[in-house]
């Protein structure tokens, strides 16, 4: 096991708790690697969005403590906002302006904006910004690259990115990627980020490190590589299928066999069972620990 | 460097086996670096910790050591582990014959001559 | 300077482009206009000048603040990744609030400038008394104008602005025709000017508290 304290972490949190009707966020200890690329999962409703937003500063009413950065500071101390850069849904933007108002914007909020980095990307990423188009007019895809152009024009450190690839298309999903390790590449270990998806598999070769979420609470967090080692895929025969299932999470059976994801260490508790086991994707493991910690009624 | 994603090896295992085939053939010297970890993850479009782990294991093997804050080094590679590393591999592969053997329901006696005739072929 | 780039920053190119050369240029073209073919006409158009202006005012507000005291835009997250992000849109909001009494003022003291050389003859009275008459109809537009955008602000539709912009006729006309109903224009501008003074901070202060409710629950 890697020790998230000899790695360094850009984000350290402890006590985190927000209640809402019918949803309580409780995270006794949340650490973000420094230097990484952090994947937030888990089902709508598992609490991401107001994990994210604590995180950002824009949502204050919760109990707990957030640490930044290598000092340790908290998010008022004097240009700790400053480095972080945060894309979100909802009304991140008001409707009617334009690119050339939000960059104007950003010049006057953020000291470490770059306007013609900021054009460049637009260009790059084809975002339309004529004068007459304000933020209403645009695709939630043009609205997400927008927000991405913004927060990578700036000399940040931290990237926190809600949902960033679901109203993406798959190249401009694979270009989000891309962006992600130059980003990284460029911090050489300084620069870190943290998003939410959906899109496990799309993701996957841009996450390092893993939080799965379920009801507010963190129920499985590691690097990836650490992650596959833990749970093993597992496929064996029909007539297994029952036995293996107590030991398996997420088991899929058929009259061919079966399927599932078990941890690691209860793989001896299937010996003797002719299976083979192969290392998950992380999008099998996500939706395994999903399963097993979900409240929907899926029937196995 | 190439890498195959559905050949059930994994990414991490072909980059370490892959830059572990270019210290043992000498293209990387002793003292050389590695690529930066987040520099070759860019370039093979692989997250970090994959390379990182591909690092980390060739680190294990004894043939790079990791400087904090500078990267990866080649080690000098003494003949005596060479040879150890060409030994593992063999013994990997005669045990993966083993197992297919038992599947099969070979004798060992059977397992033998075939290795016998195998390496009559050879010569 | 500061303050103005940071409410230019929340205008977008059309928005500039029609409130401060359109609109003012039209308003004061068109007047002189009138003037000059027919002194009757200009003397009516004068006392509903403001109006016309408050009309074009609280209607493309919605183009600037629209919406911004609504549930939906009171969060406006990007501002709020940054530490200076609620003091620019509350100084925006003020300089936006400065900028319309001093349009207001400008396009009436020009249309009053025009009366005097052109002679149109107006309200009757010595200068002081039409001085004081032209001083509560641009504090009364101003007024009645933040009071509406104050309303339109809750919705970010154009209709909703336009329902505003009616409801400033009426009250405008009110004002307009409480000024000379009852003659004394001094306590009139008095009372607007506290009204508009009143006004102006609830405006900023409302669409603020909108805006940082977004930070908590509500």
């Amino acid at each position: 096991m890697r020790d998230l304290f000899e790695t360094g972490s850009v984000i350290r949190a402890a006590n985190l708790k927000k209640k809402y009707k019918g949803f309580a966020l409780s995270i006794p200890d949340l650490q973000i690697p420094k230097g990484f690329a952090t994947a937030l999962i888990g089902e709508n409703g598992a609490g991401k969005t107001t994990l994210l937003n604590i995180l950002t500063g824009i949502r204050l009413d919760f109990k707990g403590e957030v640490a930044y950065f290598d000092k340790q500071e908290k998010l008022s101390a004097k240009g700790v906002q400053e480095k972080i850069g945060y894309t979100g849904p909802g009304s991140y933007f008001l409707p009617q302006w334009t690119a050339r108002q939000v960059a104007d914007m950003s010049r006057l909020l953020f000291e470490n904006f770059h306007e013609d980095r900021f054009w460049k990307i637009c260009d790059e990423l084809n975002i339309p910004v004529e004068a007459t188009k304000n933020i209403k007019k645009l695709s939630d895809g043009n609205r997400m690259k927008l927000m991405l152009a913004l927060v990578l024009a700036r000399d940040t450190e931290f990237l926190i990115l809600d949902e960033p690839a679901s109203p993406l298309d798959p190249l401009m999903r694979d270009k989000l990627c891309d962006m992600l390790r130059d980003y990284l590449e460029d911090g050489d270990g300084g620069k870190s980020v943290f998003f939410s998806t959906h899109n496990i598999s799309d993701m996957e070769n841009v996450t390092d490190y893993c939080i799965i979420m379920e009801h507010g609470s963190i129920v499985e967090a590691g690097f990836v590589d650490e992650l596959k080692e833990k749970y093993i895929l597992v496929k064996g025969e029909a007539a297994d299928a029952d036995t293996a299932g107590q030991y398996l999470f997420s088991i899929s059976k058929g009259s061919y066999g079966f399927e599932g994801i078990c941890l690691a260490e209860n793989l001896d508790k299937l010996a003797g069972m002719d299976i083979v086991r192969e290392t998950p994707t992380l999008y099998q493991i996500s939706v395994a620990v999903m399963k097993a910690n979900t409240k929907l009624k899926l029937a196995y | 460097m190439k890498l195959l994603q559905n050949s059930g090896v994994p990414i991490y295992q072909q980059i370490s086996d892959q830059l572990k085939a270019d210290i043992l053939a000498g293209k990387l010297k002793e003292g050389d670096y590695l690529p930066s970890i987040r520099g070759l993850a860019k370039d093979l479009k692989i997250s970090v910790i994959t390379t990182m782990k591909a690092y980390e294991q060739l680190e294990a093997e004894g043939l790079v050591t990791a400087a904090p804050g500078k990267g990866f080094y080649v080690n000098a590679q003494d003949s005596e582990m060479l040879r150890e590393q060409h030994l593992r591999r063999v013994e990997e592969a005669l045990l993966e014959a083993i197992h297919a053997a038992d599947i099969a329901g070979m004798t060992d006696a059977e397992l033998q001559s075939t290795l016998q005739t195998l390496l009559g072929m050879r010569a | 300077m500061k303050l103005i780039k940071e409410y230019l920053a929340f205008t977008s190119f059309v928005y500039r482009s029609v409130m401060f050369g359109i609109m003012p240029l039209v308003c004061i073209a068109g007047y002189i206009c009138v003037g000059v073919f027919n002194h009757n006409y200009a003397g009516v158009l004068f006392s509903a000048m403001p109006v016309m202006v408050l009309v074009a005012e609280i209607v493309a507000d919605t183009w600037l603040f629209g919406g911004i005291q609504g549930k939906d835009a009171a969060k406006i997250d990007y501002l709020k990744t940054s530490p200076k992000g609620m003091g620019m849109l509350r100084n925006a909001l003020a300089m936006d609030l400065v900028r319309r009494f001093l349009f207001l003022l400008l396009v009436m003291t020009v249309c009053a400038l025009a009366n005097i050389a052109l002679g149109v003859e107006m309200y009757g009275g010595d200068w002081v008394r039409r001085l004081a008459i032209t001083l509560s109809l641009i504090l009364s537009s101003y007024m009645v104008s933040v009071l509406c955008i104050l309303f339109a602000r809750f919705g970010s539709m154009l209709w909703q602005n336009m329902l505003a912009a009616y409801l400033g006729i009426f009250l405008e006309s009110v004002c307009i025709g409480a000024v000379i109903a009852f003659d004394h224009p001094f306590a009139w501008a008095f009372l607007y000017a506290v009204l508009a003074a009143g006004a102006s901070v609830l405006a900023v202060k409302i669409a603020m508290k909108k805006v940082r409710g977004g930070y908590y629950d509500k």
